[in-house]
């Protein structure tokens, strides 16, 4: 049905149309490169997280005092340094991102509080079990972000494109 | 309540009216989102958690002052949240859509639809 109203206001809504159009467009371009931006994010912490692993399996049992003072000490100032740049350079968080992040976040230090836990009670220091498991540790935090940047957000307005 | 773009308020567009039919899709447009650059920001914050005003002045092509004036109004109505902090001494200011901002964009978007089919 076609009413008066809806005929005069015909170029109003189609430049209201074009308006939406033009903040989804570029809101796509922001969110793709938050997005980007947190994956990179995610990347250097769980390189961290799984080197840490190691440092902890075959550095520190090694006691030497300098060794593990400065293996610690790049583990810290990486992860201050690495939050730090990335809260300056934000601008802007992809749809969920937080959310995924802290849930791969607090699995990825589960893992290693579970490696933690293995090393103690088996103390089996191999390089074919601790080098993958490094690598595994790191994943939880990469999968959810990566997914993320693969599959785009899932919601959005009722999964309506302006 | 959803307001229409004469102003005056509308029954929710979930419910019928009187008559059994749904009401017209120009009583569902909303006037806070009948202005396009505040169409444009609701559209690009949809897209978002939350973004810096730069980058959502970026993104909309519009200037410091009118997304300021605008990204208020949309504060006002309930649409957007509006944070400011600092990172190290620079000042910054999130701007973030809010549930009800969502859903409003969602029901404009929908409305604009249905009355552009209508012609």
């Amino acid at each position: 049905m076609s009413t008066n109203h809806s005929q005069e206001s015909h170029p109003d809504l189609k430049e209201q149309l074009r308006a939406a159009q033009l903040g989804g467009t570029g809101g796509a371009r922001l969110a793709r490169s938050a997005d980007l931006a947190g994956g990179r994010y995610a990347a250097v912490m769980a390189s961290l997280i799984g080197l840490y692993l190691l440092v902890v399996v075959y550095v520190y049992p090694q006691d030497i005092l300098w060794l593990s003072i400065a293996a610690t000490a790049v583990f810290a100032i990486g992860m201050i340094a690495t939050s730090v740049s990335y809260s300056r350079l934000r601008r802007a968080s992809g749809l969920g991102w937080s959310k995924r992040y802290s849930t791969g976040f607090a699995l990825s230090v589960l893992l290693f509080g579970l490696g933690m836990l293995l090393l103690e009670l088996t103390d089996v220091r191999d390089a074919w079990m601790w080098i993958p498991y490094a690598g595994a540790t790191g994943l939880p935090l990469m999968a959810g972000v990566s997914d993320h940047l693969y599959r785009g957000p899932r919601a959005y307005i009722g999964g309506k494109t302006p | 309540m959803t307001r229409s773009i004469c102003g005056q308020p509308t029954p929710d567009a979930a419910h019928p009216t009187d008559t059994g039919a749904s009401p017209h899709p120009r009583l569902r447009l909303d006037e806070y989102l009948s202005l396009p650059v505040r169409l444009s920001i609701v559209a690009a914050l949809a897209r978002v958690d939350d973004a810096e005003f730069a980058a959502v002045r970026d993104a909309i092509e519009a200037s410091d002052p009118v997304l300021s004036k605008q990204a208020g109004i949309l504060e006002q109505a309930g649409y957007l949240s509006i944070r400011k902090g600092y990172v190290g001494k620079r000042p910054r200011t999130w701007l973030s859509l809010t549930d009800a901002g969502r859903e409003a964009l969602s029901r404009h978007l929908e409305a604009l639809h249905a009355l552009i089919g209508d012609l």
